[in-house]
């Protein structure tokens, strides 16, 4: 497994979507990840919640991805919550003093 | 997946090596997680997976985003942990990589994303830093699996075997202790460029980065204050900023004031790396030194070339008011702010002679301050330097040092200094300071012997020429002197007119040879001899023979002509003039009646050469109006460029003068010949005029 993968499954409610997020973001899939939340974006729910609970690396790059998104989010009259954020990730959000930009909800069970 | 670049790694039976050369491509992170990975994994270093890969991934972004060249992936895992290095290709410097590193939580949203990757390598890591290869560069950081609590994984103390990052061509993968003899020798090896033009920054950060890289420092500094005003510098810096907490291994730089300065590493104090430290800190010393010498003695030179020039202009000027305006010309700016000079008279009082200040704006303000009179004022400072004999302090507001002048033993005032805005003036300049008041000191003085000379030599000379001449019924006499410009020789003319037992009056124009004082006191001689002689009613003949005799005997080798002329009224009106001429130029006659002027007289020899001369006699009669114009060369030898005023223009310019009294004669004589060049006279110029007033 030489290569960076990410998959993404979208779920649309009433007045959420959520993102199911499996694989690794780094830089090759940061994109991947922006595109399609940016789609979300054009019709905004009033929450976006992105479950990494698949997510297995994410890197700066993919944090700062993270970030700009949830700018986006909040410009479009919109939510972006992240559920399920792995320890060693909310590490490096402390650390890079990120988690404050990011809105994580970890023991809210998903709908 | 074995090294296509760099040596073999010896493989323990607990080190796991593998080195990877991957495209500069979006897929590269993840390959070179796989990689870091699979070594953990046989490592049994699963611990260190979160942040191994993360670091990784974050090195190798970088490397692709900004190197845009493949990229050399080594892992290599140990026991004690895992060390990765990530080397491009790219020339350049990886000095940019330590920017944005330091923790700025506040804002760190804003944080570039390649700063924030590194703010995580240096986070996490329990040691990294950049290495240079001779192909590129590279960057690399160490995991350490034993931690001491805390999330901070920094603790390089705290296992016995130091770790050296491995290096592009050296042999040390592993342990320092096989590493160390031959970065010992580099650490030797390594020397200062001798063409470079300041080859001390390269040189220290060359040295800098191996001594880092041997003790596996994280960072390093080397600090150096020149002591020349512009405080510490940084000559080197390696890796990340050493950190407060931390071991810190600090060892002073051995270098001589005014320089100081320290090496610093973000390295524990293990058994070797304090004595490397060292060792590496004596080399830079000794470099040190010899920059600090070649400086000195760079700056020494242009001290020695600016005191020549000094000393060449107050050499030139032999006017005090000159030697005074033009010494603050030559301290300010460039020894000072600003600059007295105060001069000391007879009372010893001190007067301020000039003052200039490197701001003209400020310069009422330094008189201002110069003139305030009480126990801190600037005065009384001088006057205590004055009085001392020794430099003294100024304090402020006119910050500064006054050093005193004097010269041959005399105190002759002081020259004040006030210090530079930015710096202190260092023991060099005060040094110079010094010798430029020497300097100067001399200079007023000579310029101050000088002017004495000269007045000497005026006085004497005036001494040597009849205060007024007699006023005789029925014969004119008139005499111009014109004494040499510029310096302070006094010339060898003379004249006299003297009253004869037998009722005559005697006429005396001559020139001694030479200038100055010597020449002076021959003239004395001259006249007085010929006084005496003259007034006992020796025939002139013999006046001239003894005066010869007196001159061959008394005269130092001085010679002098001689024009006698002795006067008496003679049948009707005229007038009888007994002419004689020893080498002297011969007199123009100048007839009431019109006509040019003719030149009389018969030349004899000049005095003083031969033990006998010829004096012959010339007579002359002088109608009523009739002049007999006497001069000396002085006149004839009047310069204009290469051009002699002559005695044709003599003769030109008195002819039209005809009639006229012998005082007005002497005046227009006198100012033909001195208009006739715009120079200076070169030698004394003396014209006396014999005129026939009978009515």
């Amino acid at each position: 497994m030489d290569r960076a993968e990410l998959s993404i499954t979208v779920h649309r409610t009433g007045d959420e979507a959520v993102l199911r997020l499996a694989g690794e973001i780094d830089m090759l899939t940061a994109a991947q990840l922006s595109t399609i939340v940016n789609e979300v974006i054009a019709e905004p729910p009033p929450r976006i919640v992105l479950d990494l609970g698949g997510v297995t690396f994410c890197d700066s790059q993919g944090l700062g991805t993270l970030v700009v998104l949830s700018r986006k989010a909040s410009h479009a009259q919109s939510l972006l919550i992240l559920t399920n954020v792995g320890d060693f990730l909310l590490r490096v959000l402390d650390i890079t003093g990120l988690r404050s930009a990011l809105m994580i909800r970890n023991n809210t069970p998903t709908p | 997946m074995s090294a296509e670049t760099g040596p073999a790694t010896t493989k323990g039976p607990d080190e796991h090596v593998r080195r990877v050369r991957l495209p500069a491509d979006r897929r590269t992170p993840a390959a070179a997680r796989a990689v870091v990975r699979s070594v953990l994994t046989e490592a049994h270093l699963d611990e260190l997976v979160n942040e191994a890969l993360l670091l990784t991934t974050e090195l190798s972004t970088n490397a692709v985003e900004h190197a845009g060249t493949e990229l050399d992936i080594e892992v290599s895992a140990d026991p004690a942990g895992l060390t990765v290095t990530v080397s491009d290709f790219a020339a350049g410097p990886v000095d940019e990589l330590t920017v944005g590193v330091r923790n700025v939580a506040s804002d760190i949203v804003d944080v570039a994303e390649r700063g924030r990757g590194l703010l995580l390598v240096d986070h996490f890591a329990s040691r990294w830093g950049t290495t240079y290869l001779p192909k590129g560069k590279g960057v690399w950081f160490r995991l350490d699996r034993r931690r001491r609590g805390g999330q901070h994984g920094d603790d390089s103390g705290s296992h016995g075997d130091d770790f050296a990052p491995p290096i592009g061509d050296r042999d040390s993968t592993g342990h320092t202790s096989a590493a160390s003899a031959g970065a010992m020798s580099a650490l030797l090896q390594i020397t200062p460029d001798p063409y470079a033009e300041d080859p001390l920054p390269d040189f220290a950060a060359g040295l800098l980065t191996r001594v880092a890289e041997m003790v596996g420092a994280a960072g390093g500094v080397i600090r150096l204050d020149r002591g020349d005003g512009q405080g510490t510098q940084m000559l080197a810096r390696y890796g990340r900023q050493p950190r407060a907490g931390n071991d810190l291994i600090r060892v002073p730089l051995a270098v001589h004031r005014p320089y100081a300065g320290e090496l610093e590493l973000d390295a524990a104090p293990t058994a070797y790396a304090r004595p490397l430290a060292a060792l590496t800190a004596e080399r830079l010393s000794l470099h040190l030194e010899n920059d600090r010498l070649r400086r000195a003695n760079v700056r020494r030179q242009a001290w020695l070339t600016f005191l020549a020039e000094a000393s060449e202009l107050l050499a030139q000027s032999l006017d005090v008011e000159l030697t005074m305006a033009l010494i603050p010309q030559l301290v300010v700016p460039r020894l000072g702010q600003w600059c007295a000079v105060h001069t000391t008279d007879e009372w010893g009082r001190l007067r301020l002679a000039a003052a200039s200040h490197a701001d003209e704006s400020m310069l009422p303000q330094l008189h201002a301050t110069l003139r305030e009179a009480g126990p801190d004022s600037i005065q009384s400072r001088l006057r205590e330097a004055s009085r001392n004999g020794t430099q003294t302090p100024l304090g402020a507001p006119m910050e500064g040092f006054a050093v005193p002048l004097t010269a041959r033993g005399q105190r002759l005032g002081t020259l004040a200094v006030g210090r530079h805005q930015r710096h202190r003036h260092d023991p060099d300049e005060i040094a110079v300071l010094e010798d430029v008041a020497r300097r100067a000191a001399l200079a007023i003085e000579n310029a101050r012997i000088h002017a004495e000379r000269r007045r000497v030599a005026q006085a004497l000379q005036q001494s040597l020429l009849p205060p007024a001449l007699p006023v005789v019924e029925g014969i004119g006499f008139a005499a111009e002197y014109v004494p040499t410009g510029g310096d302070a020789d006094v010339g060898g003319d003379f004249y006299d007119v003297v009253s004869l037992p037998d009722g005559r009056w005697l006429v005396v124009i001559g020139d001694v040879s030479g200038k100055g004082v010597q020449a002076a006191t021959v003239t004395g001689l001259v006249r007085d001899v010929i006084r005496v002689l003259a007034g006992d009613g020796k025939p002139l003949p013999e006046v001239l023979a003894r005066l010869n005799e007196t001159l061959v005997e008394r005269g130092a080798g001085r010679y002098c002509t001689l024009a006698l002329a002795a006067v008496a009224p003679g049948e009707g009106d005229r007038l009888d003039v007994e002419l004689h001429l020893a080498g002297h130029d011969r007199p123009a006659l100048l007839r009431s009646g019109g006509g040019p002027a003719s030149f009389v007289g018969t030349g004899g020899t000049a005095l003083g050469l031969l033990d006998t001369i010829a004096s012959p006699t010339a007579d002359i009669v002088l109608d009523p109006g009739d002049c007999l114009v006497f001069y000396t060369d002085g006149v004839t030898e009047r310069r204009r460029g290469r051009e002699l005023f002559g005695t044709g223009r003599l003769r030109d310019a008195a002819t039209p003068l005809a009639g006229y009294p012998a005082d007005v004669v002497a005046a227009r004589l006198r100012s033909t010949a001195i208009n006739f060049s715009v120079e200076e006279p070169r030698d004394d110029i003396a014209i006396l005029v014999l005129r026939n007033d009978a009515v």
